[in-house]
């Protein structure tokens, strides 16, 4: 079957045993891959719920050579959030068990003590681990030795909330605690080998829509212009965000960062000098490296500098390398210690936030109640800070005030993430057309179809960046070429309707309710710094809950944000 | 929403190239909004209920583009092959439906080929766009789809067999209106002080909209610049050339600032142009006959892809016309080294780029000077092939 192995990896870590799971064509068709296969995994393997599970699943397109389709969905329940949670990276990982025999790996149970996992050609070896504890990820890494491998680091070993799971090359899996559930599960690293290879069920037609693709991708300003990603790493979003009176500053209290060009991508190149230094498989490359390894992503770099206040770029660059190497999530760790720093009228000096990041990783000294992340952090704590986060995932780099669409579409995330929808595509770089920032007119609809085009496509395990760029006829147009099936755009957005409904019902199981998707209420209440045409005002609360409830009715979902109707799972 | 949807009806009206009485606009907000057309009304809604798209465009040319374009084809071509580069790179192919299909299956017939593509023509409907997200992104699809429908057949004029005279009565309006040359000595443009912003950003608004009212662009094609001494002023990418105003970037040259993120993808064109001579404003628009034109090449070679691969530079009327992908595909390798000496270059199958000393004045008229003979120069074209048919 081109495109799919037709199989899953079960593992209960309790026992070590392994089982094969065949996946009928009916349940890839409806499923395709990643986040959709992932979570149709979870939903009708768990006996329960609310024991530590993940599902790691590749898409079809993983191991075909295509580019930035070497990713890997990671679904679990969020340590963060309690809800369901899905967190993507491009790795070798992916395509390691693809040629392993499968297409997606679904881990339960708790290992006894420390372990590692192997799969090599269609089995899994559970081994005890116990050399490797307290290992950083680079130690741990180093360890393990050649190939496409997984770790956690102290962080996720200590279960961390927002603890990380690193990836052997690629891109970590960042967001949502998946490192605190691989801790729960003693499970620290994962390696992959195999030797399948994938067919294509007509080559000329792949082809064709490659080439559709890439053009499309050439003729991106923000994929492939001069001042894109691809040519200035994600970080050439600060300049915009800055200029736009949307870079969260001091601990989200300004919205304006006087010094935001010291950490600019012009200054990464010129003062750190940088190279390409991509995810598997990919051209555009907006990931940069220097000599001493990967600089920060834009949310690592706006957070850890406006955000946090560290004054120099070194010193950024220094504490995104050292989550990296403990295993944490920069972005909720900068949250989460900006709000400890302002409780503590402090600034931010960077000995003392290596320092802290070490103790959160260790749950040492103050580092035990930051590591709870940043919502329970801030219920403890007396000093009053609001919790800046949604749905308990910490903040990213783009204030809310500044693109009502994309505030919306952050409360409205399953996952409080705003790569859900991706609003800044249009509310910020103008694509696939632009739309009104400061409006939320026409904001419920566009989010649901950005979110279905979204979750098609972390289901095809295609790099949401490129969703800028290609859009679901493309893709479809390509699977079609790949697999010998009739997919269209329409079969493709279903797909991701469907994958939100399922994990709508998947929080709703855990307690979630329309509460649950909104913004913390400082974001209505305080106007953030002043522009050229005066201060940029909070969000209008009425506006705000009229186009969310708008958004209920267009999704087919109640009063309190869950399905009409139960998702039903294929077959 | 349904004032949005009046806008572009009008828009569309005001270009003069669809029929009024054949056009419908949809768009679906909490319930759907639609005007134009009441007899398009029951197709346009199945079409959108089964496709799920926020808007619909559905118009029928006052040329018969359509059926002419149609008839030139095999009954069982699936989709037509545009040839001009913009939609070749955002369209790909135009999927056909043809009048029995539609008696058979209704809008299903419809769905099942807009749900790959864009937009597609219908036989005896017209041209259908669709928009995932807005009212505007199926506005700039159905020009897209206009814009390739009307290249294309009035290219296969020139260079394949000629259909019936029957077919070509409909185009009379047409020829006629070629016939009377597109004002030029356009003034007011400039010159304007390059160190006052207020005003590089008025000049760039006034030269945009008369652009898009001239007829030589469609208003969310094309681009516009103005080079102040380290730095550019450029239209945003998505930006209506027609409506500038809060659309314009200030992007530095040494990059040392990435706020043009935002500039038109042709952003790479523009500096290498600058960098290469003494231009102080350029202007970019798809001028139909000048596309037309680029496209009709007569020389032998084994380029297959012409659009992108074609590495010869060829001349007409005295203006360069080379190839080169939009983005960062090759434009900005290919224009540097041709425009400067005529301050004007055409780009095959996409439109011409114009050059100014110091003001919008020059490239304008020199775009619409050209477009001029491009017009005329198709017409003679054309007479000549009929006159020999006839002969």
């Amino acid at each position: 079957m081109p495109g799919w192995c037709g199989q899953a990896l079960e593992v209960d870590l309790s026992t070590g045993q392994s089982t094969v799971l065949p996946l009928s064509f009916n349940v890839l068709r409806q499923t395709l891959g990643g986040r959709a296969l992932a979570g149709h995994l979870l939903r009708v393997r768990s006996d329960d719920l609310t024991l530590p599970t993940i599902c790691l699943a590749t898409g079809p397109f993983c191991g075909a050579n295509i580019q930035t389709a070497e990713r890997l969905v990671a679904v679990f329940r969020s340590p963060l959030t309690s809800g369901v949670f899905d967190s993507s990276a491009g790795c070798s990982f992916a395509t390691a068990l693809k040629q392993a025999g499968f297409d997606a790996l679904l881990l339960k149970g708790e290992a006894a003590s420390l372990s590692q996992l192997r799969i090599i050609n269609t089995s899994g070896e559970l081994l005890l681990a116990p050399e490797l504890s307290g290992l950083d990820t680079t130690q741990t890494l180093d360890r393990l030795g050649e190939g496409a491998a997984l770790v956690i680091g102290p962080a996720g070993e200590n279960r961390v909330r927002f603890a990380s799971v690193v990836a052997n090359d690629g891109e970590p899996l960042s967001r949502g605690g998946l490192g605190a559930v691989f801790g729960q599960m003693n499970l620290k690293a994962l390696s992959a080998a195999g030797g399948r290879s994938f067919a294509r069920a007509d080559e000329q037609a792949f082809c064709r829509a490659q080439a559709d693709i890439q053009r499309l991708y050439n003729a991106s300003p923000f994929l492939c212009g001069p001042l894109g990603i691809g040519a200035c790493g994600t970080a050439a979003l600060l300049d915009l965000t800055q200029a736009r009176q949307m870079l969260p500053t001091a601990n989200f209290r300004q919205t304006s960062f006087n010094p935001a060009a010291e950490f600019a991508a012009s200054q990464l190149k010129k003062k750190i000098g940088f190279s390409a230094g991509p995810c598997p498989g990919c051209r555009i490359a907006c990931r940069k490296t220097d000599a001493d390894g990967r600089l920060p992503e834009y949310d690592s770099l706006a957070h850890f500098s406006a955000l946090l206040g560290l004054s120099e770029l070194q010193q950024v660059i220094d504490a995104d390398r050292c989550c990296q190497k403990l295993g944490l999530d920069p972005v909720s760790a900068a949250v989460i210690l900006a709000s400890y720093f302002e409780g503590r009228n402090l600034s931010a000096d960077s000995s003392a936030v290596i320092e802290l990041l070490e103790q959160i990783a260790n749950r040492r000294g103050s580092g035990a109640e930051l590591a709870e992340g940043v919502r329970l952090f801030s219920e403890r704590s007396t000093t009053g800070q609001p919790a800046f986060c949604t749905k308990g995932l910490e903040l990213p780099a783009f204030d809310p005030r500044g693109a009502y669409g994309f505030a919306l579409s952050l409360a409205l995330s399953t996952a409080g993430d705003y790569r859900h929808a991706q609003a800044h595509f249009h509310e910020l770089l103008r694509k696939p057309v632009p739309t009104e920032r400061f409006s939320f007119v026409g904001k419920a609809r566009i989010i649901m179809q950005a979110e279905d085009a979204l979750a098609a496509c972390d289901s095809l395990c295609i790099c949401r960046h490129t969703l800028v760029a290609a859009g679901l006829e493309e893709y479809a147009a390509l699977l079609s070429a790949l697999t010998g099936i009739a997919f269209d755009a329409a079969s493709l957005a279903a797909i991701g309707w469907q994958t939100v409904m399922r994990e709508r019902w998947l929080n709703q199981q855990y307690g979630f309710t329309a509460a649950d998707d909104s913004l913390p209420a400082y974001f209505f209440a305080e106007e953030g710094s002043p522009s050229a045409t005066g201060p940029v005002p909070g969000l209008n609360p009425q506006l705000f809950v009229e186009e969310r409830d708008r958004y209920y009715r267009l999704r087919g979902l109640d009063a309190a944000g869950h399905p009409l109707v139960t998702p039903v799972e294929p077959l | 929403m349904i004032r949005q949807l009046q806008y572009y009806q009008q828009k569309i009206c005001a270009d003069g190239q669809i029929d009024p009485t054949r056009l419908y606009l949809f768009a679906q907000d909490d319930g759907p909004v639609f005007c134009g057309c009441a007899e398009l009304r029951e197709l346009s809604s199945q079409i959108q209920q089964q496709l799920g798209c926020t808007s619909l465009i559905i118009g029928m040319p006052e040329i018969p583009y359509v059926d002419l374009l149609l008839a030139s084809l095999p009954p069982t071509a699936e989709v037509a092959i545009p040839l001009d580069t913009e939609t070749r790179t955002f369209l790909h192919d135009i999927p056909l439906v043809r009048r029995e299909d539609l008696a058979l299956r209704g809008a299903s017939a419809v769905v099942d080929k807009l749900s790959r593509r864009k937009g597609v023509i219908v036989e005896g409907v017209g041209l259908v766009a669709a928009g995932a997200m807005t009212i505007e992104q199926g506005y700039v699809n159905f020009c897209s789809l206009l814009h390739a429908t009307s290249v294309k057949v009035l290219l296969d004029l020139l260079r394949e067999p000629l259909p019936d005279p029957g077919w070509l009565a409909g185009f009379d309006p047409l020829w006629h209106q070629l016939r009377t040359p597109l004002s030029t000595d356009i003034e007011g443009l400039g010159p304007f002080d390059r160190q006052k912003p207020d005003k590089i950003l008025r000049a760039m608004d006034t030269a945009g909209r008369l652009t898009v009212e001239l007829g030589l662009v469609d208003s969310f094609f094309g681009n516009i610049s103005v080079a102040v001494d380290d730095a550019l002023y450029i239209s945003q990418t998505g930006a209506s050339l027609d409506r500038l105003s809060g659309s314009v970037d200030f992007v530095l040259n040494d990059d040392s600032c990435c706020v043009g993120l935002t500039a038109s993808s042709e952003l790479a064109a523009h500096r290498a142009i600058y960098s290469t001579s003494a231009a102080r404003t350029i202007l970019h628009g798809h001028p139909r006959f000048s596309v037309i034109m680029s496209l009709l090449c007569e020389e032998e070679c084994k380029t297959e892809d012409c659009w992108k691969d074609c590495d010869k530079v060829r001349v007409l009327n005295g203006v360069p016309v080379v190839a080169g992908e939009v983005g960062a595909g090759g434009l900005a390798r290919n224009l540097p080294p041709v425009i400067e000496r005529c301050q004007l270059a055409l780009v095959y199958g996409h439109g011409l780029f114009a050059l100014g000393a110091q003001d919008f004045s020059q490239p304008l008229n020199a775009m619409l000077h050209f477009e001029n003979w491009c017009r005329e120069h198709y017409l003679q074209r054309l007479s000549q092939r009929l006159t020999s048919r006839s002969g």
